[in-house]
């Protein structure tokens, strides 16, 4: 996989179940080569495997196919004891018994891919059978941010798992396209998208490029809660500032992790009931073991 | 800073005549109630690095857990006389009670609004009670004018109007559902079907459905009442405790005998 993400299916009755989905960097039918290659003639008749499961493209996706005989006979000869060894594993995760085809595990995957939530790094979910709706996170946010919150704690719902609107900061954030200032990027060191609101010009390009709706316009206010007038380009001027009587000054307002906080982002220190998670969805295992948890 | 504490402490030791146990108990307890309550201060400053919020909140249950047993050991398992005392008595027991029971709600609660229908958030609930409201009427109305019958204009005038608007009481809501008006409701709309046509028989079956809606939605409304409640009567019993335990605790100091 190049880029993009890829829900990988398994046959189930009359229709087909996702189990697992594929993003940049991941490979798919390894463990089935190499089984077969580990058969002889006799054998291969009898128990070769075919792929075991179906691709199907989540949005635009970037695959690089490498031909049958070039995997066999340049990838794996090279493969060392511990390659072979996780092939191995993902082989014996085929079986029936597998975790992700328990029928719970399997709502919660067609979920997460109906919700595009596996583009996420850090998307936020709220275990609905522990959240007794305190506020507590939206507050914290609140007060990180000059009493601006950062996210709306609504979203939907599967199995008493809700998936919050605040920004995922996407593995492949297209609110990053066309955005004519630079304004939103993403950082350096903590890998956040985050916005300079210094050099945001509330154009709402990024709000619109987000599909999830995660990323809000506001308008600017003063101390004393009245609008900021906004700038407006002056074909003589240059920008100047508009009268108090036209539209207010916007500026586009998204989570930012709290990155300029040590602790992480309040929202999570914040719940006393450890309701709130942020996941990065690269690793399904990580929003699996939450929701999990006892 | 630690000299002080340790000339106070000195001080105290040799000058007040009451049993050492009391001392200790005492200031612990006084601390401790002074730790718990600083759990609320500390989700006022979520920027801090103080540890998380849930890790507050286990400490908080174990050590007011714990503060139960060092109270008994205080008052030596039996009630003080004095005004004072038994209000500073009653005080900590409605504090340690409504905290069990805030624990048990927040434990119980939303698993059982999660599971018992449509979860509403608590800002939603009035816009959804009017949207009910706003449904049934339209049903009834157009009963009225397709049906050209009075049976349902009437149940709606004698019983679901007032029900639909209005918001119950906490209790009302938990209590058994047998004895819920809402129950009593669907009976008497079940007992009126022998007037229905066909038609009207379908719209009293979708109203049937919006009584469970509306049931539903004065549970969750209750349940958030009581989730936002309790609250306030567990955090100012808390700061009249230390209140109270801070003057206790200068009387005893200065007029405190022998226990």
């Amino acid at each position: 996989m190049r880029s993009g993400f890829v829900r990988v299916t398994r046959r189930y009755n009359h229709g087909e179940k996702t189990v697992a989905y594929l993003g940049k960097g991941q490979t798919y039918g390894m463990a089935e080569l190499h089984h077969n290659t580990t058969l002889d003639s006799a054998q291969f008749r009898d128990h070769h495997l075919n792929y075991q499961h179906t691709l199907y493209a989540v949005g635009y996706v970037d695959i690089l196919a490498i031909p049958t005989p070039t995997v066999e006979s340049i990838v794996i000869p090279k493969l060392d004891s511990l390659d072979i060894q996780a092939l191995e594993t993902e082989l014996s995760g085929l079986k029936p018994d597998d975790r992700w085809d328990t029928k719970e595990d399997g709502a919660m995957m067609e979920f997460l891919l109906d919700q595009r939530a596996i583009n996420g790094t850090a998307a936020m979910f709220i275990d609905l059978n522990r959240c007794t709706q305190c506020d507590d996170c939206i507050r914290a946010c609140a007060t990180t941010h000059d009493n601006n919150p950062r996210f709306i704690r609504q979203g939907p719902k599967q199995d008493g798992i809700q998936l919050t609107h605040a920004c995922m900061h996407c593995v492949d954030p297209l609110c990053m396209i066309g955005c004519p200032t630079g304004a939103i990027q993403r950082n350096t060191v903590g890998k956040q998208v985050v916005i300079n609101e210094y050099t945001c010009i509330g154009c709402s390009t990024c709000a619109d490029n987000c599909p999830y709706e995660n990323i809000q316009m506001v308008e600017l206010r003063d101390r004393n809660g009245d609008f900021q007038p906004g700038t407006r380009l002056d074909a003589e001027l240059g920008m100047v500032r508009v009268s108090p009587t036209e539209a207010p000054l916007l500026k586009a307002t998204k989570c930012d992790l709290c990155e300029t906080l040590s602790t992480g982002p309040s929202c999570v220190n914040a719940c006393p009931h450890d309701a709130l998670v942020r996941a990065d969805m690269t690793d399904p295992e990580v929003i699996f073991n939450w929701i999990d948890r006892k | 800073m630690g000299f002080a504490l340790i000339t106070i402490a000195v001080w105290v030791w040799s000058n007040i005549g009451m049993a050492p146990t009391a001392i200790y108990t005492g200031t612990s307890l006084l601390g401790i109630t002074v730790f718990l309550a600083l759990f609320n201060l500390r989700k006022k400053l979520p920027f801090l690095p103080l540890l998380k919020a849930s890790t507050w909140m286990q400490f908080h249950i174990y050590i007011g857990l714990f503060s139960v047993l060092v109270f008994l050991l205080h008052i030596g398992f039996h009630v003080r006389s004095g005004t004072l005392e038994i209000t500073l008595a009653i005080l900590f027991a409605l504090v340690a009670i409504s905290g069990v029971f805030g624990l048990f709600l927040t434990r119980s609660l939303p698993k059982t609004m999660n599971q018992s229908g449509e979860a509403v958030s608590y800002e939603q609930i009035p816009r959804r009670r009017k949207e009910i409201y706003d449904k049934v009427q339209a049903l009834v109305e157009g009963a009225e004018e397709s049906c050209e019958s009075s049976t349902l204009p009437e149940f709606y005038l004698e019983h679901l109007n007032l029900y639909l608007k209005t918001r119950p009481s906490v209790i009302h809501s938990f209590g058994p559902k047998k004895r819920r008006y809402s129950h009593r409701l669907e009976n008497e709309l079940q007992a009126r079907m022998r007037y229905l046509s066909e038609d009207e028989i379908l719209i009293a079956k979708e109203i049937t459905e919006w009584i469970s809606a509306k049931e539903n939605l004065d549970f969750q409304d209750a349940s958030h009442r009581l989730l936002k409640g309790w609250l306030f009567i567990h955090i100012p019993l808390t700061w009249g405790l230390i209140l109270l335990g801070t003057v206790h605790g200068i009387l005893a100091l200065l007029y405190g005998g022998s226990s």
